[in-house]
């Protein structure tokens, strides 16, 4: 119960952000105390929430299927041959920022959602096929032997052994790669995505602290919310 | 019976397996032994064919095992390894449940197995539901042996089971393997780069060098009439009589009396070793010595003079 209890109090306050920011006016007034309006209200906090979550969301699902996917391909003997490419392309990846990803998608794909869930896709999927590598890896040689020695066919020594010995590896690569898109997506407002990053985008055009910090606080509580329910799910399974 | 006939295993350039020939009779515990890299597991490896093999046969019973679907022949032969290769996320009766649950085992079936198996092994029933990880190593390679034996095939692989343990657990578990092996009569494929183990539990001993078996016979007959220098290095020269006198039992070589014997002399259990025999004598400095038997009943002397040629009356 006790582990449960981060997420539970991380959630609280998030809604308690997203629905009573009119309860902290004086505060920022004290911040910005020359503006007339120190309140975000182009757009509701709560519709900004839920756009910037869903895409996460959306596109870590992405990320998850096809980065664990392409981890598991190879790793078989079939595809052992891309196995250098995999992990060469998973550590040059993440030297590649989200920024300039967008900045190439938009001539592509135009702007809006298109390119800020391409560019959370490509940026999320390197950590959780970086991590299905390692966790795949890192299975005793010995126990997939004695596996495969009594009679377990291949797709059951996956199913059965190595991941299950690999799942808390592949998912501390998914917490990474969810975190950081929850702080990375702000950048999408950018490109005319609607995300929490927007009264950030907006206080800084126009210098308005104000918008920046209910945004940046936002975005911060909603890392923290993501880690916290990671963390108590690999507790769980640490004990399993 | 399981046969090897010209069996080669390539691998690029290097032969592993070089056109070998084996017999194991059914019941019979055959031990590989040689150096590392001389060949032995990669034998083991082609029988139950987790490595193809290049040319020649494995029959088993007259049936080519290429005949079999892989994991059907594997499913019928047990497994043991180095290292147990026990699942780690799997608690002990999960793990021993293994291959009797690819069988469609039910579960009533598979439940009394397991309590069998562990007092077998001489295992804790509570053992059952600990993880891998809360065992002993002496503990987790009875779990492994018990496993591989769980759907209790006619076949048991074993390839250097005890290796990573110390000497005493070593000694423990071999003495455990002669004890299952005595009452069960498994047909044994058993690979090990020690000797004296080797010795201790073969019925026969194939030794391997460079891919090639170089004699397939007893432990009595490797000591006595070594094929090639070879085999006569690998076996000790020095102590040679000490591993032929740890053969055989004392009751092979004692003369037996009803008498009542003198209760001041030193005594030893029937089974006990011709070697042990010899130790005692030296160390208590007598000529002879009590054989006792199970409920401790005096059945025979043995003398200094009689320790040699217990192999001729065996």
């Amino acid at each position: 119960m006790r582990n449960a209890l981060a997420p539970t109090l991380w959630l609280a306050l998030l809604a308690g952000l997203t629905f009573a920011m009119p309860l902290l006016e004086p505060l920022l007034a004290w911040i910005e105390p020359d503006r007339q309006s120190v309140l975000y209200q182009r757009e509701s906090l709560a519709a900004l929430l839920l756009n910037h979550s869903m895409l996460v969301v959306g596109a870590t699902l992405v990320a998850a299927l096809v980065g664990i996917g392409a981890g598991i391909a190879v790793t078989r003997p079939g595809g052992r041959d891309f196995l250098p490419l995999a992990s060469r392309l998973a550590s040059i990846g993440q030297t590649f920022p989200p920024v300039a990803v967008l900045a190439l998608a938009v001539p592509m794909i135009g702007f809006g959602n298109g390119p800020t869930l391409l560019a959370l896709m490509l940026y999320g999927l390197l950590p959780i096929l970086r991590n299905t590598l390692t966790g795949l890896d890192g299975v005793a040689p010995a126990v997939k032997e004695a596996g495969t020695g009594m009679g377990l066919s291949r797709p059951a020594l996956l199913l059965q052994v190595e991941l299950p010995l690999s799942k808390r590896v592949i998912l501390a690569g998914i917490r990474t790669s969810m975190t950081i898109n929850m702080a990375t997506a702000a950048i999408g407002s950018t490109v005319g995505t609607q995300t929490l990053g927007d009264p950030v985008i907006a206080g800084l055009v126009n210098g308005n602290t104000a918008y920046v910090l209910q945004g940046a606080l936002l975005i911060a509580v909603l890392a923290l919310f993501t880690d916290s329910l990671f963390e108590t799910l690999e507790r769980r399974w640490a004990i399993a | 019976m399981i046969e090897l006939q010209d069996l080669s295993c390539q691998f690029g350039e290097s032969r592993a397996v070089d056109r070998i020939n084996l017999t194991i009779n059914t019941g019979e515990l055959c031990v590989l032994v040689g150096r590392s890299g001389c060949g032995k597991s990669t034998t083991l490896r082609l029988i139950n064919r987790l490595i193809p093999r290049s040319s020649g046969q494995i029959r088993i019973d007259d049936q080519d095992v290429e005949q079999f679907d892989a994991r059907q022949l594997r499913l019928g032969m047990g497994y043991a390894i180095q290292g147990t290769g026990l699942f780690p996320h799997w608690t002990v009766a999960r793990n021993i449940a293994m291959v009797p649950r690819l069988l469609g085992w039910s579960r009533q079936r598979i439940d009394t197995r397991i309590r069998e198996l562990l007092e077998l092994f001489d295992l804790d029933p509570a053992t059952a539901a600990r993880y891998p990880h809360q065992l002993s190593g002496g503990q987790a390679q009875r779990v492994g042996v018990a496993r591989s034996l769980a759907a209790d095939p006619p076949i048991l692989l074993m390839d250097e089971p005890f290796g990573a343990l110390d000497a005493i657990t070593r000694e423990a578990l071999q003495n455990e393997m002669l004890r299952i092996q005595s009452t069960l009569r498994k047909t044994v494929v058993f690979v090990t780069h020690d000797i004296d183990e080797a010795l201790k539990l073969g019925d026969r001993i194939a030794v391997m060098d460079q891919g090639q078996i170089l004699q397939h016979d007893t432990p009595s007959t490797l000591l006595r009439e070594p094929a090639s220098e070879f085999v006569d290095r690998l076996f000790g020269t020095g102590d040679r009589g000490l591993k032929l006198a740890s053969l055989y039992p004392v009751s092979t070589v004692m003369t037996p009396t009803k008498d009542a014997v003198s209760t001041s002399m030193t005594t030893i259990p029937h089974d006990e070793s011709v070697r042990q025999a010899l130790s005692l004598m030296v160390w208590h400095d007598t000529h002879a010595l009590t054989v006792m038997d199970d409920r401790r009943e005096p059945i025979g002397v043995v003398r200094w003079d009689q320790l040699a040629g217990g192999d001729r009356n065996a």
